[in-house]
């Protein structure tokens, strides 16, 4: 694949996006692989419409359409801006509202773990089963 | 990518999610085909709204793939606005993972009618066809063939190629 997909890895060394996905149903989770399928694929280019801007600068959201709305969040690189996307945490959207609150900002903490130390704070993605 | 493939295999065995992820594949594709032929011909969503007669926010929602239904007339009219043929089929799912795999912008993009048969059946098209179906071919290439100077050896195998030794200037392509 063109783009590497990594997830974020919590301190005590839990990949938090995989465990995120255990619970979401069947076709949730379909729909979300179509579109990480797409962003390993494509990157941003093709289909612009994936990825939206948050209220948080550098923290993007993949929209997943469905009755829930999933709204992982993600960043691009951090470390190669070009070629890499590291999704932070899952996420929805309920009316305008944030689940769990307060999400973005909660991210770009996550980016910032990261960026302190890639090799131990994130890890290649896994595909959702 | 041969793993991507593989992944896809295995979990389209479970029809319900092939179907859920398949779904979800139509609706980004055609959100960014809509997105797609706005930019060729350089149209605003309002532009494209004056165009279809379709409001500027529900072109929005579509091109954000942020809908749930479109109906067949609502197609038609994107159809006349970029004046491009509508063309829907049911098709394998072994040909929609390779959709999902080979899309590129020029799939996207599609010329106007009039661009279009201005362009591909001109009056030096040749309609050939072959393999069960027609093709246009709007480049036709001949080539003059020339014999050896020598006999040609008879080869051991059916497959093997013979070199000849054909002095270039009596090869030649008309394009």
């Amino acid at each position: 694949m063109p783009f590497l997909i990594y997830n974020y890895v919590n301190q005590h060394g839990q990949n938090e996006f995989n465990e995120w996905t255990w619970g979401l149903e069947k076709l949730q989770r379909a729909k979300l692989n179509e579109r990480i399928d797409k962003l390993a694929i494509y990157g941003d280019v093709l289909y612009p419409e994936m990825l939206a801007g948050t209220s948080v600068a550098g923290i993007q959201k993949l929209k997943v359409k469905g009755n829930v709305q999933l709204r992982p969040l993600l960043c691009k690189g951090p470390v190669n801006i070009q070629d890499e996307y590291t999704l932070l945490m899952g996420a929805k959207e309920v009316g305008s509202k944030w689940v769990p609150k307060g999400a973005p900002s909660t991210a770009a903490t996550k980016k910032a773990d990261v960026i302190k130390a890639p090799t131990k704070r994130r890890t290649k993605h896994e595909r959702v089963l | 990518m041969k793993e991507f493939f593989n992944h896809l295999k295995s979990d389209f065995a479970d029809k319900e999610y092939a179907h859920s992820y398949m779904e979800s594949h139509a609706v980004s594709r055609l959100a960014a085909q809509i997105h797609a032929l706005r930019n060729q011909r350089g149209w605003s969503q309002e532009q494209l709204a004056a165009q279809s007669g379709i409001a500027q926010e529900r072109i929005s929602k579509i091109e954000s793939a942020d809908f749930d239904s479109l109906t067949m007339k609502t197609l038609q009219k994107f159809s006349k606005a970029f004046d491009v043929n509508l063309h829907i089929a049911f098709d394998s799912f072994s040909c929609g993972i390779l959709d999902v795999a080979n899309l590129n912008r020029e799939q996207l993009e599609v010329k106007s009618r009039e661009d279009d048969l201005a362009t591909s059946f001109t009056n030096q098209t040749v309609f050939v066809h072959g393999g069960g179906e027609w093709r246009a071919i709007n480049h036709l290439r001949t080539v003059e063939i020339v014999a050896p100077r020598q006999p040609l050896k008879i080869m051991p195998s059916e497959n093997a190629w013979q070199d000849l030794e054909l002095p270039q200037e009596k090869i030649a392509l008309h394009g």
